[in-house]
């Protein structure tokens, strides 16, 4: 993951595309279309976050030992309320901009 | 009453002035905590006892990016119903008696497990404080700003967090010049928690003499307050979604770009560097006092040119110019980067070994072997490294794992190579963290301002934001090769928030906020 956000490449076509679509008048059907697109992808993604967060959780958890173990379910406790309500967030965020919640009006 | 304070407004410069010193010392109350973190674990949470560690955890650890979105919900909603001056005078009591009685907290030897708890719960209430207090102020300066300059205006309250930090680090670091490490390590590392008490008093008389918003005044005069800020913010979907975008599209990737350049850096210098703590706090405080001037430079800027091409530029600047920066913060700092300089005829190595007094429980202690390294470089620099380790007699293994210290102290010559790389990364912060303010209170409709920009703003700083060190640490516990893993966590939210916010967020400003 640590390659990804120090490549170069990967980096500037990220922002490549963000300049794109800060800086260009993209068509609004074509821009709400791109949202629901991206709708769909965050649902993907909160679904993928959240079983990740939740494998290395208990992972980290149940190797837990000694004299660190309680703070170490605590933190990780903390941790898996704390983001499991963020990526139901994302996720319903995901559903708004799927269903076209956030589609810009013709002409707006 | 109502109409006589629309019809005499305070002056917007006094307005500022009133609203951002009171942000400022609670920011400044927030931070003491957390910069003498070690001072107070040593006298509160002792590592001989497990409930008192686990306190610690959740004192240091939770309260961050637990309390403080609680404390927006809580307070948010009170100051829609009952107003903004009287809330945000609430949080600030609350905060500063908080600050000032931590300072006054026997220790654990005194008082035993009641110690840890009172600091917990002391904790808490400074968190919630937090959480009530910076959309108070960003509310009312905004409902007192002219159109087409608010993001100049609110830009004033954003330069509190930094000087915040910078003031708590100043505070600290005269009072540790005024004695010896001894005196403060014994008791003066309170006296940054009392001198909170004197700022505070200042801030409530000052915060006394201001007026009610004169929107949120009219408002309750014609009767249309909010009777559930709650229920309007977060169970309408018109609203509801409008937090969420504020939240993945603005303040995740705000916080995250904020606590890497002045957290996660001061963290990075101090342990993965081993920089002399008052060196990198004192070479912060220059960074920060250089780039605050951005903050209100970005938020001039962004009444000309908008809020989100500001923000985003911003979090473009940290994607691509992050993991360099940290690279030159750590060839200059690192001694494992800087081992080329060093020169074998300048190493000194001592050992010593002592009898132990008192054997531990789990064997016969023989010696404690003492071993003194230090390392001197062509620049002027100075390493030096102590491992002590306790030795046993006929052949027993050693029960307890060597202690390690280590500190880096850097010549002057290395100054600006730290210093340049942090001011860099602040001033992608005041990109950022400049115009967020007025894009917030842009967002949403008077009667529910409060609640509605302040969970957004809490979860993004306090939960996305707060994490950066903790997982940061993480991550490099599992990448102990590589010095940089830490960065992945803020990279990738930062990433993800910049592309949510380019499609989705507009560049218009809305004009009139009194709606």
């Amino acid at each position: 993951m640590l390659n990804l956000v120090d490549n170069k490449t990967f980096v500037i076509a990220l922002i490549l595309i963000g300049a794109l679509a800060n800086f260009i008048t993209i068509p609004v059907n074509i821009l709400n279309l791109i949202k629901r697109v991206l709708g769909g992808l965050w649902i993907s993604l909160a679904c993928v976050a959240e079983y990740f967060l939740v494998s290395a959780g208990s992972g980290k958890m149940s190797a837990a030992t000694g004299p660190s173990a309680a703070q170490t379910i605590t933190q990780w406790i903390t941790i898996l309320i704390i983001f499991t309500i963020v990526m139901v967030g994302f996720f319903i965020y995901g559903v708004y901009g799927a269903t076209g919640q956030y589609d810009r009006a013709e002409g707006a | 009453m109502a109409n006589n304070n629309l019809n005499q407004p305070s002056s917007l410069p006094s307005v500022i002035a009133s609203s951002s010193v009171g942000t400022l010392i609670e920011w400044y109350d927030f931070y003491i905590f957390g910069s003498l973190a070690l001072e107070i674990t040593a006298k509160f949470f002792p590592a001989s006892n497990p409930t008192a560690g686990l306190l610690s955890t959740l004192a240091i650890f939770a309260v961050g990016f637990i309390v403080r979105p609680f404390g927006a919900l809580f307070f948010g909603r009170l100051g829609d119903m009952i107003g903004r001056k009287y809330t945000f005078l609430v949080t600030l009591i609350l905060m500063g008696s908080s600050t000032f009685l931590i300072g006054c907290i026997p220790g654990y030897e005194s008082i035993g497990f009641f110690a840890p708890l009172l600091i917990l719960v002391l904790r808490i209430l400074q968190g919630l404080a937090l959480g009530g207090e910076y959309g108070g102020a960003a509310t009312y300066v905004a409902e007192h700003a002219p159109p087409g300059t608010r993001g100049y205006w609110m830009s004033w309250i954003q330069t509190t967090a930094t000087l915040g930090l910078f003031v708590s680090l100043f505070v600290i670091i005269i009072t540790r010049k005024s004695m010896t490490p001894a005196e403060f390590s014994d008791w003066g590392w309170r006296v940054p928690f009392w001198v909170s008490i004197i700022l505070v008093a200042v801030s409530i008389v000052i915060r006394l003499r201001m007026k009610e918003s004169p929107m949120f005044t009219q408002l309750k005069a014609e009767g249309k307050t909010s009777a559930n800020p709650l229920k309007d913010s977060f169970g309408k979907k018109e609203n509801f979604k409008m937090v969420l975008l504020a939240l993945f599209g603005a303040t995740m990737g705000q916080g995250v770009v904020w606590y890497t350049g002045q957290f996660y850096a001061q963290l990075f210098l101090k342990n993965t560097c081993k920089m002399d703590s008052l060196q990198v706090d004192s070479w912060l405080g220059y960074a920060l006092l250089l780039g605050t001037g951005g903050f209100i430079l970005f938020g001039w800027l962004s009444d000309k040119i908008g809020r989100k091409v500001i923000m985003m530029a911003g979090m473009a600047a940290a994607l691509l110019f992050t993991v360099p920066l940290f690279k030159q913060l750590y060839n200059t700092a690192s001694p494992k980067a800087k081992a080329a300089l060093e020169t074998l005829d300048k190493r000194e190595i001592k050992l010593a070994m002592t009898k132990l007094a008192k054997a531990p429980a789990s064997g016969t202690a023989d010696s404690l072997m003492t071993s003194d390294t230090v390392k001197y470089y062509a620049d002027g620099s100075k390493y030096t490294k102590k491992v002590e380790t306790i030795l046993f007699t006929a052949g027993k293994p050693a029960a307890y794992a060597p202690k390690v210290t280590e500190k880096m102290t850097l010549s002057e010559s290395n100054k600006w190579s730290i210093i340049f790389p942090i001011f860099l990364l602040v001033i992608f912060v005041t990109m950022v963290y400049g115009p967020i303010a007025a894009f917030l209170v842009e967002l949403f409709p008077t009667r529910i301002r409060y609640s509605s920009m302040s969970l957004p703003y809490h979860i993004g700083n306090g939960v996305f934001g707060g994490l950066v060190p903790f997982i940061g640490a993480l991550i490099s516990s599992y990448n102990p090769t590589n010095p940089y893993a830490g960065l992945v966590y803020p990279l990738s939210v930062t990433a993800l928030c910049f592309l949510i916010g380019s499609f989705f967020l507009s560049n218009k400003m809305e004009e009139n906020v009194a709606d």
